[in-house]
């Protein structure tokens, strides 16, 4: 099954479960990996605001919002990420990159401070 | 002595009573035991021997060395065997290094190398060199002549690194014939076995029978095993006939498949660096001699050693820098070979030479210095030669008392304090020393020519007219130089410029006499000598007839000479010669000059060099000597970003900087670094900008920027317009400003100057990065040829003092980068690393 069949498929399951976050996130990450940035976050951003403490929409709404070097609304999707699991390297990592991206050397010196304690 | 010997000494015998008993008394006390077998002595050689209290045994003689190498080996009691002949020594100190060597439980057999004085030039086998050998009833001889042991048998095989001297017998030499015809009856027996084949080749080949030599070489090449002791050896010798025979693609060929079967069997790198070398393939030439010696480091694992020894390889490969104008690294290869083996004086002469070129006596003094600490008289004179050469006349008679005080007063040190005194214009005291010399001396016809240069040389036409007529009466003198003598002045007073063509010795006289005439500032007569050398037509001559003119920057002389080969080879490697140190003397319109005369020649790393000094000359007469503020001073880093930097642990990895050493910049330059190794690309691309918005010249950043954009130049374009970054730093206000800069620097990197210009002009006058990116306007039009611009443009600006530093910073980096595509062009070119240098060194002011 292709992408855009996936992607329909869980458009359909949409029509049907117009207010379940995981569908919105499922349909986030197929328009991510087919390079649809704007409404991939328009699915993320949704299945956020339907549940805003999963782990799994807050890390993909967070690595796409990075990778579109929007790095001031990732940090605190990162960081209630971190809320949920704290020892996660990856994305302390990212957190770190982000306040460097923004030029908050404190903050940035900060996390670099917890990723030496993990 | 009880229980099992450890070391017999085997000697076979004929006729040796000259000097068999100092051979035993050399060994008595180092060996256990000494077994003789004679083959038909009619002297006191048994008796000798039996006196000494060896065990001798007479042996009918069938013209088989090996039957009597296997009976020494019969009788002997020892856990080891050494062979010696009765003509042959080995110094005490090395037999007490001897029996260490006979500890060693992994070791069979071990190679001792016999100087041979009177067969310096013969080649030998290094299976003749394995003297030394435990006593095992397997090692039996084989072979009437040149008998070997079978390489199937005996492996484990060391070097001991001790030498026999053999003292020149004749009737040894003359036995070599003998032997030969051994060898032949051999051959015949076993027409298939590589040894023989081999041993056969060497022989031929010490008869200068190249051609035949090859055929029985290659015969062995195929049937050889390459653990054979010979093998390697076989390899060098069947490329030696083949170079002999000026068959070098073939050598070539044997050499490169002997170095990959042996590559610690460093004469076969070196003989390839030699033919390299002659091809003029002086990169690869280096490689080769370079590897050899580093091969050579371990040479006590080397089996057999490689015979080309470490002076002659540092010789050569001194002579290939010298070709690629590699001056300061050849004179350090010719040092070191000469530290090596102080009797090759010619090693001095070679330094002098390019002591003189690159201007640095350091080397020059302290070897003096030991000289006369050591009192090394032959040391000491090829010095002061060296010295006299170089016109340090003052130099030359402060140590010339030194040099009396070694030899006493005398006829030589009058005439060398003479010269010297003649060339620095003190008369009086050179007539001094010309009057205590006899008439009938060596010195007294030199000394008289000297004179009569001397008056050529202040007009002095009768006073040099009557020692001319002096001299016709010496008879000691050659009428050769008589004659050259009486041409030269009738060449100065008349003018007349005799066409007699000047014979080598004739020709020396007139070339050093018109050398003279340069320093002593006489231009005209040297002239006038010149003429006459070049009619001469020694084109081999003619770099060193250019050379002291470069001094003066004599361009039509230089141009004249130049005129006159008509050898392409020959005026390319005049060209690279003379313009090498017309650059030195930073004569560059002359250089410049000079390669635009023949035909078009590509001059190699000197083209990259000759364009960069150019080029940097025209930017500074351009833009004149004006004392400006210097550039920006870099901004040190907040204590977060330092922090931050610190705790991502790179703060450990650099040596070159202190924290408190580091700006703004660089703390970027490093992250960009660590995101890269972190493969992160955009962090990177990002940290970089940052450390380009600090310091927007900084040219390792805008290469690794650049380097970027050629790897992914859509995602480049995609991250710099669209995504977000954020500015930091002085220079940039807004983002479409340093988009512009970048853009431009891209272009300019790529050369493509008229796209960077149009880029660069993007930026307005009101931005602060304005200054930078108008000198790179003015820089890419400068490169793109379009100096009349540049200035045009540079005139309406009022703030050139601002933009002078920037631009010459610009090209300077410009330069730097055409000499890095020189750098990987010729990666061994001492020049172009130089120039880097000289350039990076240069300052605006």
């Amino acid at each position: 099954m292709n992408v855009i069949e996936g992607l329909e498929r869980k458009l359909d399951q949409l029509m049907k479960e117009p207010n379940n976050p995981l569908l919105f996130n499922q349909i986030g990450v197929l328009l991510y990996q087919v390079k649809d940035w704007k409404y991939a976050e328009m699915y993320f951003k949704r299945a956020y605001q339907l549940s805003p403490v999963n782990k799994d929409i807050l890390y993909n709404y967070a690595s796409l919002l990075y990778q579109q070097a929007q790095f001031q609304k990732a940090i605190p999707l990162y960081e209630a990420y971190l809320e949920l699991l704290k020892d996660d390297k990856e994305v302390m990592q990212k957190v770190r990159n982000c306040y460097y991206q923004l030029g908050e050397y404190e903050s940035a010196g900060k996390m670099v401070e917890q990723l030496q304690k993990v | 002595m009880t229980g099992k010997k450890r070391l017999s000494l085997c000697i076979i015998t004929k006729n040796d009573q000259k000097y068999l008993s100092n051979c035993l008394q050399n060994m008595k006390e180092f060996v256990d035991e000494i077994i003789i077998v004679d083959i038909g002595s009619r002297d006191l050689t048994i008796a000798i021997g039996k006196q000494a209290g060896a065990n001798v045994y007479r042996m009918e003689w069938k013209n088989n060395y090996s039957e009597a190498k296997n009976l020494c080996l019969d009788q002997a009691k020892g856990r080891w065997i050494l062979f010696l002949q009765a003509n042959e020594r080995i110094s005490k100190e090395q037999l007490k290094e001897m029996h260490h060597l006979l500890e060693n439980p992994n070791v069979e057999g071990y190679l001792l190398y016999v100087d041979r004085p009177a067969q310096n030039h013969r080649i030998s086998s290094p299976v003749q060199s394995l003297r030394l050998l435990r006593n095992r009833r397997e090692y039996r001889y084989q072979y009437k002549a040149f008998e070997q042991i079978s390489d199937e048998r005996l492996s484990n095989i060391l070097d001991a690194g001790i030498r026999i001297t053999q003292q020149a017998d004749p009737i040894l030499s003359s036995e070599v014939d003998s032997l030969i015809l051994l060898l032949e009856e051999d051959i015949k027996e076993y027409p298939e076995d590589s040894y023989l084949q081999y041993m056969y080749g060497i022989e031929l080949l010490n008869q200068k029978k190249y051609q035949e030599s090859i055929v029985y070489f290659q015969q062995a090449c195929k049937n050889v095993n390459f653990d054979y002791l010979f093998a390697p050896h076989l390899y060098k010798c069947l490329s030696w006939a083949l170079i002999s025979l000026q068959r070098h693609t073939e050598a070539l060929d044997v050499l490169d498949e002997g170095i990959k079967v042996f590559p610690f069997y460093s004469d076969l790198l070196v003989l390839r660096g030699e033919l390299r070398k002659q091809s003029q393939q002086y990169e690869e030439a280096i490689q080769d001699l370079e590897r050899s010696l580093k091969t050579r480091e371990q040479l006590h694992s080397i089996v057999p050693r490689p015979e080309i020894n470490t002076s002659i390889i540092l010789e050569t490969l001194g002579e290939v820098h010298e070709k690629v104008l590699n001056h300061q690294q050849a004179l350090a290869c010719y040092h070191q070979a000469y530290e090596l083996n102080k009797r090759n004086q010619e090693l001095l002469y070679k330094i002098g030479k390019l002591v003189k070129k690159i201007d640095s006596t350091e080397i020059l003094k302290k070897l003096f210095k030991v000289a006369m600490e050591q009192k090394n008289l032959q040391q000491l004179i090829t010095l002061m030669d060296i010295f006299f050469q170089q016109r340090k006349y003052v130099q030359v008679l402060a140590h010339v008392k030194y040099l009396e005080s070694l030899i006493g007063k005398g006829e030589q040190i009058e005439s060398i304090k003479f010269s010297c005194y003649m060339m620095l214009g003190k008369v009086e005291e050179a007539r001094l020393c010309f009057s205590v010399i006899n008439k009938e001396s060596p010195f007294y016809n030199h000394m008289l020519l000297q004179r009569i240069e001397n008056y050529w040389c202040y007009n002095q036409w009768k006073e040099a007219g009557e020692l001319l007529e002096e001299i016709n009466e010496i008879e000691s003198m050659e009428n050769s130089i008589k004659a050259a003598y009486h041409l030269l002045h009738r060449l100065f007073t008349e003018k007349e410029l005799s066409y007699t063509l000047l014979a080598k010795q004739e020709y020396e006289i007139v070339s050093t006499l018109m050398e003279n005439f340069l320093w002593l500032g006489h231009i005209e007569k040297a002239q006038l000598l010149l003429s006459l050398l070049l009619q001469g037509e020694k084109e081999d001559q003619y770099i060193k007839l250019a050379e002291p003119w470069i001094e003066g920057n004599h361009y039509e002389n230089i141009k004249k000479i130049f005129l006159c080969i008509s050898n392409e080879q020959k005026q390319l490697e005049f060209k690279q010669e003379i313009i090498e140190s017309l650059l030195r003397s930073e004569y560059i319109e002359t250089a410049e000059k000079l390669v635009k005369l023949g035909d078009s020649q590509s001059l190699g790393a000197l083209e990259y060099v000759l364009w960069s000094k150019g080029f940097i000359k025209k930017i500074k007469e351009w833009i004149g000597k004006i004392h400006s503020p210097a550039l920006q001073t870099p901004t040190k880093p907040s204590k977060a970003l330092v922090d931050f930097y610190q705790g991502l642990g790179l703060a450990k990895n650099d040596v070159n900087f202190t924290i408190e050493e580091m700006t703004c910049a660089k703390i970027h330059e490093e992250i960009g670094k660590f995101y890269v190794k972190a493969q992160q690309r955009e962090e990177a691309l990002s940290a970089y900008f940052r450390a380009l918005q600090w310091d927007p010249q900084d040219d390792l950043v805008q290469e690794k920027i650049v380097k970027m954009f050629q790897k992914n130049s859509s995602q480049f374009h995609v991250f710099l317009e669209e995504k977000c970054w954020i500015l930091e730093g002085g220079w940039f206000h807004h983002k479409q400003e340093f988009i512009h800069y970048v853009q431009g620097l891209i272009y300019f990197k790529n050369q493509l100057f008229e796209k960077a210009l149009a880029a660069f002009l993007k930026i307005g006058e009101d931005k602060s990065s304005y200054p930078i990116a108008f000198a790179y306007m003015i820089g890419s039009l400068w490169l793109a040829g379009k100096e009349a611009e540049a200035k045009r443009r540079l005139k309406e600006q009022s703030k050139t003092s601002e933009v002078f530093p920037l631009f010459f910073y610009i090209c300077k980096n410009y330069a730097l980068g055409r000499l890095d595509e020189g750098h990987r062009q010729y990666p061994y070119s001492e020049l172009i690393m130089l120039e880097k240098q000289r350039i990076r060194d240069s300052s605006y002011e």
